[in-house]
């Protein structure tokens, strides 16, 4: 990290009707630093990137780049001196080579030469030590690879900014890996990177300093090697949360759910079992089948083999109403696409699973609807004005609990979690794991699946592994540790 | 202002009819009749008929470009049975309404088995609809209707016109599906999330199925009271139903989307067109001349519908 500062934001302030985004919000970005931003969903990060990048208009403030002081942006002007950000959502065009993607926008001359292309891709890659084919098509690429060739096209374009938001969320540890190492290569050629980021252990590992937002304003910046995690949560969260994670007891021992050589969509022979009233993590990378065992439990996909027992029952699931009935329950990994309805209400949402059964010669009793939505508004401590509010106005972990109460007013007996808190600020998660812990002390069964160790080793009763459609480990509380359980991880054929 | 906004967004499809009754009434000799705006219910009443159906369709996110051509099979089918085979009146309703729901499940079949939008499977019925409509009937026209069978489309209890009681019928049981049921629930929800809505256990092809089946029965009921008003059975009965149905749904607020819509605004929307038709032709204009009104203002429900979304977006930010 070099002394030179390359930007700084003075005192930048965005009003939105009813709210202040950003208040006075500063920050200095030193050449070749890996600058940390966090704070909780709508701590005002995002609008303070769209500042930066020229998105949006700041109302006040002003923002030193390149020696030039601008009170506003524009989308043009921040490329011109080297800004760029790779968000969350990829931006390729997945039709195209690499090596198109990479050199989008660049000009070679007057038709498209592959040639040069593929040259001018090769030298970037080469920079960044990445290792793909500059000729594949962006749709043959796996997601870790696609996050590669979007950084590639902001290097390919002379940065000097790089704002990365989110960039580990789709990726496995081991490309995390891969991902640092970039960093750490950008970083030696002086590039400086906005860094932000949910998952606080990776800004231990490759942050210089951490910025801390709250409700829009700037809270402080401190060194990452004087800092600890306590301390940034509380930072954040305004109050110290003292263990995040609930506190297990002992667990009974009687099955509700138990599978036996369950084979289907790359799943092979999977042999496993959850008692009433525990929690059992299911880890594995991406790919490794995790998701598809959720699914074809739940009669999503079609199983191709293998018995599921609930509760001592052999139990036929042909499709998710089956499902539902029988008393199992998914809370999907994709909640904005499969979890929830975003355009309709908190009701709709929660009674969109039993309909048939609060009506009367079919027709949709409103009443016993709208006490259904109080009630699991009250018990699952959802932030809503309404219960009539759009679920899209809420926020993602309010929305979790939306999809957690259809669950729940069904009455489950097993209930998966795929990735229960995927998207979630450190706060509400905490609220989730509190419901998945009364969850399992009222004797449900509860498969939680996660990409997330700490998450797993803090939740879990016990674990399965899984690795490439295979089971390849079970794991004891007492016998969790990150190694054992990233082998088992990795166990390929 | 912002109150104003949203009164005028509520309101905005009764505005439009009102001004465009407005606007008929001063530019129009003959248009501010009582016999004249009668005569606009009795003539629409069979697309308000239809577009219930077609409309159920569109807040699923699917659509139904057949329409047309299903009115003219079940018409024709009138035709040949009450005025060739000699069928009586009331068999020949259900076999009608019968063909009408068949025509709506092979929309619904096609859709779901092809795996393809809706729009492209019915588009390729709409010309298999259009050859059967044509090559059975050998594109003949059928008059002679029994009186009794004409007095559904002709015929008065008290002042009322009898199609004016069957629309309004039609639109009680289409408004009490769509928001009361849960039926009308799922509608919604498979428009705005089709496999939120699978994931939420409702066997959403069953339900997609249903859709299409009660559309058909809905225009078949709209090809009964058709054939009846006119006296007449012929293939090309509705050629242009598809357009007003489709353009009706679209400025009464249906988006392209699915899972959003009121069915008063949609049916709204079929007066407007049914207005600005009679309007344009009392002032003289040719049918003509009504395509291009009629274009314009689809073009202009476009637009709306694409503000609508765009502002929606920016007030979710």
């Amino acid at each position: 990290m070099g002394d030179k500062t390359v930007l700084r934001l003075n005192e930048v302030t965005k009003k939105y009707p009813g709210v202040l985004a950003l208040d006075k919000v500063s920050l200095e970005l030193k050449e070749g630093e890996v600058h940390a931003l966090v704070g909780e969903n709508g701590a005002g990060k995002s609008t303070l990137i769209k500042c930066l990048c020229g998105a949006i208009t700041p109302d006040g403030g002003t923002i030193e780049i390149g020696g030039e002081t601008f009170t506003e942006m524009t989308p043009k002007l921040s490329r011109e001196h080297g800004i760029e950000v790779v968000y969350q959502e990829l931006n390729l065009i997945e039709g195209l080579t690499v090596a198109e993607n990479v050199c989008f926008g660049a000009k070679y001359g007057r038709f498209v030469n592959f040639k040069v292309l593929n040259q001018k891709t090769k030298e970037v890659f080469d920079k960044l030590n990445v290792k793909i084919d500059p000729k594949k098509l962006v749709l043959e690429l796996s997601t870790a690879q696609m996050q590669l060739v979007e950084i590639s096209k902001s290097v390919s374009k002379d940065v000097k900014i790089l704002v990365l938001d989110e960039p580990t969320a789709p990726l496995t540890e081991e490309e995390v890996t891969l991902l640092f190492d970039i960093i750490r290569t950008l970083k030696s050629h002086g590039v400086a990177i906005i860094y932000i980021s949910h998952r606080l252990d990776e800004i231990f590992q490759i942050t210089d300093r951490v910025t801390i937002m709250r409700d829009g304003k700037y809270i402080t910046t401190l060194n990452t090697a004087e800092t600890n995690r306590n301390e940034l949560i509380k930072y954040m969260v305004g109050r110290e949360l003292k263990d995040i994670y609930p506190k297990r007891g002992e667990v009974n021992t009687e099955p509700m759910l138990e599978i036996e050589g369950v084979c289907g969509l790359g799943d092979e022979n999977i042999t496993m079992h959850i008692n009433k009233g525990e929690i059992v993590g299911i880890a594995g990378l991406v790919g490794a089948g995790r998701t598809e065992l959720a699914r074809m439990l739940f009669g999503a996909d079609k199983m191709d083999a293998g018995t599921v027992k609930l509760d001592g029952q052999v139990v036929k699931v042909h499709d998710p109403g089956t499902a539902i009935k029988l008393g199992i329950g998914l809370i999907p990994e994709d909640r904005k696409h499969q979890g929830v309805l975003l355009g309709f209400g908190i009701d709709w949402n929660i009674s969109l699973t039993h309909l048939p059964g609060i009506s009367k010669a079919t027709v949709v009793n409103t009443k016993t609807e709208a006490e259904q939505a109080e009630e699991f508004i009250k018990k699952l401590r959802i932030k809503t004005p309404s219960k009539k509010q759009k679920v899209n106005n809420l926020s993602g972990g309010n929305q979790q609990k939306v999809v957690l109460a259809r669950t729940l007013v069904n009455d489950s007996k097993l209930i998966i979690f795929d990735e229960p808190t995927r998207g979630i600020d450190v706060g509400a998660r905490a609220e989730i794991y509190k419901l998945i812990d009364e969850l399992a002390k009222e004797g449900k069964a509860i498969m939680m699946i996660s990409s997330d160790m700490e998450e797993l080793i803090g939740m879990s009763d016990r674990m399965y592994i899984l690795a490439e459609g295979r089971l390849t480990g079970e794991l004891k509380r007492e016998e969790f540790t990150q190694e054992r359980i990233l082998t088992m991880m990795s166990d390929t054929k | 202002m912002k109150k104003t906004a949203r009164i005028i967004e509520k309101l905005y499809i009764f505005l439009i009819l009102i001004a465009a009754i407005v606007f008929f009434g001063i530019a129009a000799p003959n248009f501010f009749t009582w016999l004249n705006l009668t005569n606009i219910l009795i003539q629409n009443s069979y697309l308000i008929i239809a577009t219930i159906g077609i409309a159920m369709i569109m807040i699923s996110s699917g659509a139904d470009l057949s329409v047309s051509y299903q009115i003219g099979i079940v018409s024709v089918v009138l035709g040949k049975l009450m005025t060739k085979a000699g069928v009586g009146i009331v068999p020949s309703l259900i076999i009608a309404l019968a063909v009408g729901a068949l025509l709506g499940s092979v929309n619904g079949i096609c859709a779901i088995k092809l795996k393809v939008h809706p729009m492209v499977a019915t588009m390729a019925t709409m010309t298999i609809y259009q050859g059967i409509a044509f090559v059975s009937s050998n594109s003949e026209t059928y008059f002679d209707f029994p009186d009794a069978f004409k007095t559904i489309g002709q015929g008065k209890i008290g002042p009322i016109p009898i199609c004016v009681i069957l629309m309004v019928i039609a639109v009680l049981v289409g408004w009490f599906l769509l928001n009361k049921t849960y039926f009308g629930r799922y509608v919604y929800s498979l428009g705005g999330n089709e496999e939120a809505t699978r994931l939420a256990g409702v066997n959403t092809r069953k339900v997609r199925m249903m859709i299409f089946l009660i559309a058909g029965l809905f225009v078949g009921v709209s090809a009964i009271v058709l054939t009846a008003r006119t006296g007449s059975a012929s293939a090309g009965i509705a050629s242009d139903a598809m357009f007003s149905c489709f353009t009706a749904c679209i400025l009464g607020g249906i988006s392209f989307a699915g899972g959003g819509g009121n069915i008063l605004n949609v049916i709204i929307s079929v007066l407007i067109l049914g207005v600005l038709s009679n309007g344009i032709q009392m002032m003289g204009g040719s049918i003509y001349a009504q395509y291009i009104a009629k274009g314009i203002l689809l073009v202009a429900a476009i637009a709306y519908d694409n503000y609508q979304k765009a502002r929606r977006m920016r007030e979710d930010k």
